[in-house]
């Protein structure tokens, strides 16, 4: 029965590709779909059936092709392969507005990834049908993000004439075309039998996101990376429709932010003069997220993790104390001394230009993790502000000098932005649902969660009525499983977190009946072993496994991903990311022989 | 030149400043200017510390001990300085002297006629790795005379165990010139002698990546004694699991040198893939390969063998059999030969192989074992000479022989039972027909026998392998975990090992199954059995989770660590070594390579404050 299906199916590729025989180039190896999986099998000579390359077998061979992340609502990609011209693509962009420039430039990068779908050392043939692409945005007057922007939109792709494929995107924003552009890209695959590029050539296709908050953290105090290996880093958050780039920019080890007022937080605090971010740079990252949909949110956290950079400022306390393990949880310690008052005036002139470089955000992070209560009590000028507010010593009265720390800064913030933005804080003592409300207003504040995805916290925080970012530590810190680099043996949140976990880590399992409250996830790179070398194999291609649980949040499990999953991270080399390998090339090449 | 350096930035704020006008709000910004970055102090027992400022007060007695460059601290901080795998003894200068490559002249008068070509191309090597250390070109010029004099005792080009790698090498500085002295057995030696000298400069770029001044200093003076403990310091590297191309290998090779690591031990092929081109039988490859361009050309190996050979390494070649052979195999039938291999590509495979997919060579078809020859006849064309061969002869599966009806009847032929010593029986017969015809093919090039290297498997068991296995033809592989007795059971037995403990040595582990990732201080403080019979260990890369893309940051810098291990054995803690791996860290950067970072940068800034 299944074969029978599948028969016809292979048949009608051929027809649509227009391959006059099988033969024209011969081949050793060839694709054929059974149950569902691709298998290699020799090309014999007196073969009569349609020779598939692996990538068309594929397509074909799954409901979802080789679409990742999946889409939601309606997916038919037909039976037709059609070779295509990827000199001839033109795209037309019918509807007229402001953020015209920005779909513009998602279709120069469409082109870019059309190109880099051949792999290297293939030259696809200038041969087959033209393709035109309609791009109707229903609001071009959108661009700006927030977490209720519409990301949907529809695709059709059909065939016109003997010559010539139509393909239309429709979508209600500028970020709903840009993601069905990406999906185009993804129905376009090489032919590496006969060296020539197809596309699917019957699609229908309905699609918009699960969760609005699709994020990935990366840290750059702890070891610098360039602006570069952001933007190479961005450029693969697009190509799997993620759209926070959350970037952790200062930390105790540097401040690499450069600020006018405070020029001398990055020069004392940066690594070396040219490990620095300026405006500029910060405003060219924050262009190109844009362009591909990705936000660029700035953290800057405070009142620990903070450190070098501030030494001369004498607002700190405890830096570089010793042995640090009495008063931070990584050396070098240091934390903001939240009595003084001239702090605030620092912090807002931080948050100003933060404010200005990170034009486009709708959403400030203002850090809040892992505030070491023995580090302010090493300083007398603290105790003695406590003393003289009549707080004790005790852990709640430290609760109520961060709270008074937190305040603070929260207004600062509101003045620095010109607006009451949504302000993100890290799980900690300070978010403990038992008492979070006292602190932070469920309407203020969104907080992320990074404890384990079985923390009780998490159930707690969503029936005060919190909204949650989750970055359970137990599947989304990709920094886990390697060397410890303070102590011995191998780091705290060991072992490796494979894929599977990833992918299998799904926020709606962990809301229960509260998940209208989860804005969505993040992949979290913490960058004590990692750096602009190594960026790439951490991210991906894990990151890719957690896009897919948070655009569709399939309610099915790794082993039904996996064939596409092997796919997006050959796409994610061809792309120029040094992506991770899953799995040995031969099982890439022989679906459903390993593992099983 | 501070006038150079200042005309530079000068160049950047111009252009900056018209980018600025851009946008209005972009006019307030003035490029930070800062000078001179951080400095860095030797602080003994510790390592390099970061001034407080970047700009310290200096008194006029610590201005010597400051520097303006972290890599240049480290060359000279600490008693052996920056040099990875440390040496068995040195005395190097705090003073360093500016040098530059163009007044670098190597003196050669010493040397065998023999050898001399070669080492021509080793000193090329060292040369391209100076100026990699400025990023391929040394800006500032300064006239100093260096003259490397090299005196090689003997004319031996082989590499083998026996081969002599003690050096001397010597560094004086006298009235505006350095003369260096390098004094070995083999060409060999001295290579490593030059590996050292090139460790003792550095650029003393500061780390302003825009500002091109570039600079090289050397150690001013240096005397060094050397030589390794163990003979055999190698690198596994699997090419069949991943296709790895040509380029990354070479490079591996580059970090290996940098090691003074000896042994390219290349798992070439497996049952997953033959990427290796054998002229003899070009369905190896037409089979096993991924594609057309996942496969090593003849050309290509023998070109791999020679770069593994100027920069001190001998390249072994494993051929994996009888286990571990599949793909490359399938085509026996076709060609009207039988099955050369058994039970290839089999699904379910639990039973029959220790991974998919599964593949055994057919031991009753005589003709594999024609097919066989072909392969060594044109593997012991390309190895150099002594040839050493590796054989596999790892994780048998009798599941997969049994089967094979035709193997069944085979065994009742040769009055083997269907039982695990009568399987044991088959396999051995398998290494020792297999063993014979490599000595016939050395032979019929006019060698001697030659050892070959195994696996350590069922078959090698202490109670078993001396009936199969003769203890003067095979070198074991042991790869069993640190708790098993093997290693010192074979030792006893007199075996000749080479020690791979998977638990603490495999690269790949920690990104697969219950494996635990060990990590660079793990695996230096592995030590090995001093005893005669302990030619020396293996760092093993296997690439069933890694391809080409994260070859280097799996590979290094814990290789490098295993290195040093095997050179030296030092009873140091593992601490002490961490200030000169950093520096080796900035080494592999400088010299192409990719290695993973050890810790944030703020460790490396401030030595030992991070324990």
């Amino acid at each position: 029965m299944w074969l029978q299906a599948i028969c016809i199916y292979t048949v009608f590729i051929i027809i649509g590709c227009g391959i006059p025989t099988a033969a024209e180039e011969h081949s050793l190896w060839r694709w054929t779909c059974e149950n569902n999986r691709c298998t290699k099998i020799r090309n014999e000579p007196e073969n009569k059936e349609p020779v598939l390359s692996l990538e068309a077998c594929k397509m074909f061979c799954d409901d979802y092709g080789l679409l990742w992340p999946k889409p939601t609502i309606e997916t038919n990609l037909g039976n037709f392969l059609s070779k295509i011209n990827m000199n001839t693509i033109d795209i037309q962009i019918t509807k007229q507005g402001k953020s015209d420039d920005l779909l513009t430039a998602a279709a120069d990068r469409f082109k870019t990834l059309v190109s880099s779908s051949v792999p290297k050392g293939f030259s696809a043939k200038a041969a087959g049908k033209s393709v035109t692409v309609y791009l109707v945005n229903d609001n071009p007057y959108i661009r700006e993000f927030s977490l209720d922007m519409d990301e949907s939109y529809e695709l059709y792709i059909s065939s016109t004439s003997s010559d010539k494929v139509n393909a239309t995107i429709r979508g209600n924003s500028f970020f709903g075309v840009r993601h069905g552009l990406e999906t185009l890209s993804q129905l376009i695959v090489y032919d590496d039998i006969r060296n020539n590029l197809l596309i699917v050539r019957d699609v229908t296709i309905k699609d918009r996101p699960v969760y609005p908050y699709r994020g990935i953290l990366l840290d750059t105090a702890r070891n610098f990376y360039s602006i570069e290996s952001i933007k190479r880093t961005i450029d693969a958050m697009a190509a799997v429709k993620l759209n926070t780039f959350h970037w952790h920019i200062t930390d105790s080890q540097s401040f690499p932010l450069v600020l006018q007022k405070r020029p001398n937080l990055s020069k004392l605090g940066a690594y070396s003069p040219t490990k620095v971010y300026t405006k500029q740079d910060i405003r060219e990252v924050v262009a190109y997220g844009l362009e591909r949909g990705v936000r660029v949110l700035p953290e800057f956290d405070a009142p620990a993790h903070v450190g070098e950079g501030w030494q001369d400022t004498g607002l700190t306390v405890c830096f570089k104390a010793e042995p640090w393990t009495k008063f931070c949880v990584e050396p070098p310690c240091g934390q903001l001394n939240p009595t003084k008052e001239e702090l605030y005036d620092y912090l807002e002139d931080i948050y100003v230009e933060m404010a200005e470089a990170f034009e486009s955000t709708d959403m400030f992070h203002m850090g809040g993790d892992e505030v070491s209560e023995r580090c302010w009590n090493s300083s007398e000028e603290i105790q003695n502000f406590m003393i003289q507010n009549r707080w004790n010593l005790d852990k709640s009265s430290f609760l109520k000098l961060w709270n008074y720390f937190q305040k603070n800064a929260q207004d600062r913030a509101y003045k620095a932005f010109g607006k009451r933005l949504p302000l993100i804080l890290w799980t900690s003592t300070l978010t403990d649902y038992t008492h979070v409300e006292k602190f932070l207003d469920k309407d203020e504040y969104i907080i992320q969660v990074w404890t384990t995805g079985a923390d009780p916290q998490i159930q707690g925080l969503l029936q005060k009525g919190y909204r949650l970012i989750m970055s359970n530590y137990d599947a989304l810190y990709f920094d886990c499983g390697f060397g410890a680099w303070v102590g011995s043996g191998n780091n705290w949140c060991s072992p490796y977190i494979g894929w599977q976990k990833v992918y299998g880590n799904s926020p709606a399992v962990m809301a229960l009946s509260y998940r209208d409250q989860i804005l969505g996830g993040e992949v979290a790179l913490w960058s004590e072993q990692s750096d602009p070398a190594t960026l790439d194999g951490r991210l991906w291609p894990r990151a890719a496994a957690f896009a897919e649980r948070m655009w569709a949040e399939p309610s099915t499990a790794w082993q039904d991903a996996e064939h596409r999953m092997l796919h997006v991270r050959e796409r994610l080399v061809r792309m120029g990311i040094q992506a991770e390998s899953l799995e040995p090339e031969w099982c890439y090449q022989n679906q459903g022989l390993c593992y099983g | 030149m501070a006038l150079h350096g200042l005309l530079a930035l000068m160049t950047t704020m111009h252009l900056a400043g018209v980018l600025c006008n851009v946008e209005s709000t972009f006019d307030e910004i003035t490029p930070q200017i800062y000078e001179p970055s951080w400095m860095y102090k030797c602080v003994p027992d510790e390592g390099c510390q970061r001034s407080e400022h970047p700009r310290p007060t200096l008194s006029d007695n610590s201005t010597s001990a400051f520097f303006d460059s972290l890599d240049v601290c480290r060359i000279v901080c600490g008693r052996f300085g920056g040099i990875w795998p440390k040496p068995v003894t040195a005395a190097l200068s705090s003073q360093t002297v500016k040098i530059h490559p163009n007044y670098l002249r190597y003196d050669l008068l010493n040397v065998p006629a023999e050898t001399r070509e070669l080492l021509v191309e080793m000193t090329q090597v060292i040369s391209n790795n100076l100026l990699a250390e400025c990023g391929g070109h040394v800006t500032e010029v300064v006239d100093t005379q260096v003259v490397v004099i090299i005196v090689v005792k003997t004319a031996i080009t082989s590499l083998n165990w026996n081969t002599d790698e003690q050096y001397m090498l010597d560094v004086q500085t006298r009235g505006g010139e350095v003369s260096v002295h390098i004094e070995a057995e083999t060409i060999y030696g001295a290579r490593h002698g030059l590996e050292t000298f090139s460790q003792l400069i550095s650029s003393d770029k500061r780390d302003f990546s825009d500002v091109e001044h570039c600079g090289l200093v050397l150690v001013s003076g240096a005397k060094i004694r050397d030589r390794p403990i163990y003979k055999h310091r190698g690198l596994v590297l699997d090419t069949s699991r991943h296709f790895i191309p040509m380029v990354d290998i070479k490079r591996t090779i580059d970090g290996m040198a940098t090691t003074k690591m000896n042994v390219f031990h290349w798992h070439a092929t497996d049952s997953h893939s033959f990427p290796l081109e054998a002229s003899r039988v070009p369905q190896f490859t037409r089979y096993g390969a991924y594609s057309g361009s996942e496969m090593y050309t003849t050309e290509e190996i023998r070109e791999l063998i020679h770069y593994a050979k100027v920069r001190g390494i001998r390249v072994v070649i494993e051929i994996d059999a009888p286990a571990h052979s599949g793909n490359g195999w399938q085509w026996g039938r076709e060609y009207g030969l039988g099955d050369l291999a058994v039970c290839v590509n089999a699904y379910p495979w639990r039973h029959l192989c220790i991974e998919p997919p599964c593949g055994q060579l057919n031991p009753a078809n005589p003709n594999m074992y024609r097919v066989l020859r072909n392969l060594y006849q044109d593997v012991a064309d390309l190895l150099n000479s002594p040839p050493l061969l590796h054989m596999g002869g790892d994780e048998v599966y009798f599941g997969c022989w049994n089967s094979s009806q035709e193997i069944i009847s085979y065994m009742k032929d040769q009055g083997y039972d269907t039982t695990e010593e009568g399987f044991m029986k088959l396999w051995g017969e398998f290494h020792n027909k297999a063993l014979q015809i490599w000595d016939e093919e050395i032979s019929a090039k006019g060698l001697d026998p030659q050892p070959v290297m195994l696996w350590s498997s069922q078959l090698t068991q202490a109670q078993r392998i001396s009936q199969h296995l003769d203890k003067e033809r095979y070198i074991i592989e042991v790869w069993e975990p640190l708790n098993s007795p093997l290693l010192t059971q074979l030792l006893r037995l007199g075996y000749r090992t080479v020690s791979v403990p998977k638990d603490i040595w495999y690269l790949d582990h920690g990104f697969w199954g219950r494996t635990v990732y060990s990590n660079w201080r793990r695996m230096y403080a592995h030590t090995l059995p001093r005893d005669e019979g302990v030619l020396g260990g293996e760092v093993a890369m296997w690439t069933e989770y890694c391809d080409a893309q994260a070859l280097d940051t799996r590979v290094w810098p814990r290789a490098a660590a295993v290195a040093e291990r095997l050179w030296s054995d030092p009873t140091s803690t593992v601490y002490s070594a961490e200030p000169r791996l950093q520096r080796l860290r900035t080494r592999l950067i400088a010299r192409g390579l990719r290695p993973d970072a050890m810790s944030p940068a703020w460790c490396s800034q401030h030595d030992s404050k991070c324990l």
